[in-house]
């Protein structure tokens, strides 16, 4: 018999993914850190996991017109505008870095006149988009901290045995 | 994987056309009044502070943390305030 593993449980897969997500958008807020080149592709990698948290949620996304007119407590509400909210400022973010790349577009040879329209958006919504991150995640924080009991528990018993 | 997988080709596609016409519409902005007046505006390059790259990067990185911590915390301490509020004020007009 196999042995189950992170993989078989939706919640466990979302835990892990999510894990990812944070540290790839760590790092991607963190240009200073990095240094732009690595910035930019980074960034592009960092759409991968972004979609998976989107496919992980899939179910919920596509309840979501129907519930949010019939059936939302108001925590619920808040939380699907703010998601909402969240990827048009992404959205933001990652069109204007494409517009503002200095490493990316000159090294795949593609001429590029940055506008300082899109530098000062990518600048500050760039920013912006840590608060909102932090406002996701409390307003998660629950189930951070049940999983994170799970997946210690887990780890726990398989040093056990 | 099986989770990540299912359906992930159609699912990815439509996530995707959704984020370009989200895109599309939002790169209108740029041809808007507000956009030209930024763009004629004289632009000040950012000044580099002047500390070694090294705590650049800590500085950075401290600062990604703590603008994701204190939103975060502060959140967690309204919501819970609102809470035991609402449990006080149901307790209290029964009571
Ligand atoms: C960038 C870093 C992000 C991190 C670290 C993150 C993390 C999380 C966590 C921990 C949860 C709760 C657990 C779960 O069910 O997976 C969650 C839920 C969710 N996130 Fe994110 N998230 C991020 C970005 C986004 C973005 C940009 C969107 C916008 C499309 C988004 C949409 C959602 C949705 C729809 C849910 C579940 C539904 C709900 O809000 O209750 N997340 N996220
Ligand atoms: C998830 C996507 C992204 C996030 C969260 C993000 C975030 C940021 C942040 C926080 C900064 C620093 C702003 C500051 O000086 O405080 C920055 C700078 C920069 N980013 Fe991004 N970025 C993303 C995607 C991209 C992409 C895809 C590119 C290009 C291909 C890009 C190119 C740049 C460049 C060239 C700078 C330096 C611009 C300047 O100093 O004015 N970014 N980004």
């Amino acid at each position: 018999m196999s042995k189950k593993t992170w993989k078989d449980s939706l919640e466990k897969t979302r835990y892990v993914m999510d894990a990812w997500l944070l540290i790839g958008f760590i790092l991607v807020c963190a240009p200073n850190t990095t240094g732009i080149v690595l910035h930019e592709w980074l960034s592009l990698v960092f759409i991968v996991p972004l979609i998976i948290h989107m496919l992980l949620h899939w179910d919920w996304m596509k309840t979501l017109p129907n519930k949010f007119i019939h059936n939302f407590s108001s925590k619920s509400r808040f939380n699907a505008i703010w998601d909402v909210f969240f990827f048009v400022a992404m959205m933001m973010v990652i069109l204007s870095g494409f517009l503002v790349s200095v490493a990316m577009f000159p090294q795949l040879g593609i001429p590029l006149e940055v506008k300082p329209f899109w530098s000062e958006i990518h600048h500050s919504i760039g920013n912006i988009l840590l608060p909102i991150l932090g406002i996701h995640l409390a307003l998660h924080w629950q189930w951070i901290k049940s999983m994170t009991q799970k997946m210690m528990a887990k780890a726990n018993q398989r040093k056990e045995s | 994987m099986k989770y990540v997988t299912k359906h992930w080709k159609v699912r990815s596609v439509i996530i995707m056309s959704v984020s370009l016409v989200v895109c599309a519409i939002l790169w209108t902005l740029s041809l808007s009044e507000w956009a030209a007046e930024m763009n004629s505006a004289v632009t000040q390059a950012h000044d580099k502070p002047d500390i070694s790259a090294i705590a650049l990067g800590l500085v950075s990185l401290l600062k990604v943390t703590l603008m994701i911590l204190i939103p975060g915390g502060l959140t967690l301490a309204i919501t819970s305030l609102y809470k035991k509020l609402t449990l006080m004020i149901k307790t209290t007009s029964k009571g």
